[in-house]
């Protein structure tokens, strides 16, 4: 019995040895939304067409959100076992770097500013849907989804909002755009004027 | 003209006088190749018309067709041959042409589908069919006549499609998906055939063949439209159902291995 034993975990232990990749550990770093800026999409055509200006249909209108990031620290890890990590029985490497966020996006508001309206502030966020890929989710359902994560050094992070609701508006506008953060927070930017007919 | 017509009994007669007499034919095989011709055809004018690999106006090859002799006369043979037609190769362009037609003027359109990649093996071709069967033969002299009653199947593909569209002038998205569920669909295939022969030697024997294909069609598309803001889901089916007629013209060589 013993005999068979040693041969099977002799099989075994070989395996582990030739399965066993020379991968490097991961490092992962923090990276942080600093400033955030948004452009007017004009989506009538077949491919999204950014502007700082003019008139857009109100049907086709959106808002293209650029969120810039700094990397600024080093995540540390607590490695008690003092084993590097070992990948036995599959080659597929984790990525050599790994930058995660270091708060994560709360909120998304869209405040419409109307100079010539009383109020002049609206907050018209439910109007909006974020684009992802090819399809459309709300604004808390895009809250809700893990935070992006990048396996390269990203500058900046880009969010789609597209007007759903169009109902109602029209004339010059000007779109507050305010991201909360998990740290407590919040950048905003105010575009430039755009005509919604 | 009556020079050619008696030049021609002339020779027909001469063929009997110096006919070899041969063993009876125990083991052939039967290598051809020739054009099918739909008498009746699938009944289409869908979207998801392109996205049916199936034409009844084919070119056909046959690379295996063996036949076994028990008896003087009665016997049985097997056969897999290969169809592919032009049409059934560049289908996807006619699926793409269709959802611009029906879609094109309220949204851009951006098509996909299995049919892109035309499956087409050199055996098989795109339309494959096979069969099996009982067969009665006659040889006289170098002549030979081969009567078949073959049951078998006859299959093709029926691929997925989809397409995502935007409308023009606005956000709105949709997603459509045309599917058939399984991807190959074999239909049983009644083929009743005949075979002309002359013997060119005493193992080689040209033939020219005659094959009627009869097997009903049934199959439906589900198109499923899913707007993408407000998840709503619209469907319908397209059925494609019929009796299919089609006889094959064509010629080859049969090979006597006993």
């Amino acid at each position: 019995m013993k005999k068979p034993a040693i041969f099977l975990i002799t099989i075994f232990c070989l395996r582990i040895f030739i399965s066993c990749c020379d991968c490097i550990e991961t490092v992962s770093l923090w990276y942080t939304i600093q400033t955030v800026a948004t452009r007017h999409i004009d989506n009538r055509g077949a491919e999204p067409v950014y502007s700082d200006s003019g008139t857009i249909p109100a049907r086709a209108y959106g808002i293209k959100i650029n969120l810039y990031l700094q990397q600024y620290a080093l995540r540390n890890r607590m490695n008690l076992m003092g084993f590097q990590s070992s990948f036995a029985t599959s080659c597929d490497c984790p990525p050599e770097f790994l930058y995660l966020p270091q708060d994560t996006i709360t909120g998304i508001r869209i405040i419409m500013l109307d100079d010539s309206a009383v109020p002049a502030e609206s907050d018209e966020t439910a109007r909006f849907s974020v684009l992802f890929y090819t399809s459309y989710i709300s604004v808390s359902d895009f809250l809700q989804r893990n935070p992006e994560e990048f396996y390269e050094q990203a500058s900046e992070y880009t969010i789609e909002l597209y007007i759903m609701k169009p109902e109602g508006i029209s004339g010059e506008k000007r779109f507050r755009t305010e991201i909360s953060l998990s740290g407590g927070r919040t950048v905003s930017t105010v575009s430039t004027p755009v005509n919604l007919i | 003209m009556r020079k050619p017509l008696n030049f021609l009994l002339v020779f027909l007669f001469s063929l009997q006088v110096f006919a070899q007499e041969h063993k009876p034919i125990k083991w052939a095989v039967r290598p051809s190749a020739g054009k099918t011709f739909p008498l009746t055809t699938l009944p289409g004018g869908h979207i998801t018309d392109g996205l049916i690999g199936f034409s009844g106006n084919t070119y056909y090859w046959q690379l295996l067709s063996v036949s076994w002799f028990f008896s003087n006369n009665w016997g049985a043979e097997f056969f897999f041959n290969g169809n592919h037609a032009s049409s059934v190769g560049n289908r996807y362009n006619r699926f793409v042409e269709a959802v611009e037609q029906r879609f094109g003027d309220e949204y851009y359109t951006t098509p996909s589908s299995g049919a892109i990649y035309p499956y087409l093996s050199a055996l098989g071709g795109s339309i494959e069919r096979g069969g099996i069967g009982p067969v009665y033969k006659i040889e006289k002299g170098n002549f030979l006549f081969i009567g078949r009653a073959m049951i078998g199947v006859t299959s093709f593909y029926t691929d997925f499609g989809y397409a995502t569209l935007k409308e023009k002038g606005g956000n709105e998205r949709l997603h459509v998906h045309w599917s058939a569920r399984d991807a190959v669909k074999d239909y049983f295939t009644f083929n009743p055939s005949f075979t002309f022969g002359y013997r060119l030697s005493r193992r080689i024997v040209l033939d020219f063949d005659f094959n009627y294909w009869l097997y009903h069609v049934g199959t439906r598309y589900t198109e499923t439209i899913t707007n993408q803001y407000t998840k709503e889901i619209s469907k319908q089916t397209f059925q494609y159902s019929g009796l299919i007629n089609e006889i094959s013209l064509g010629a080859g060589f049969m090979f006597i291995l006993r």
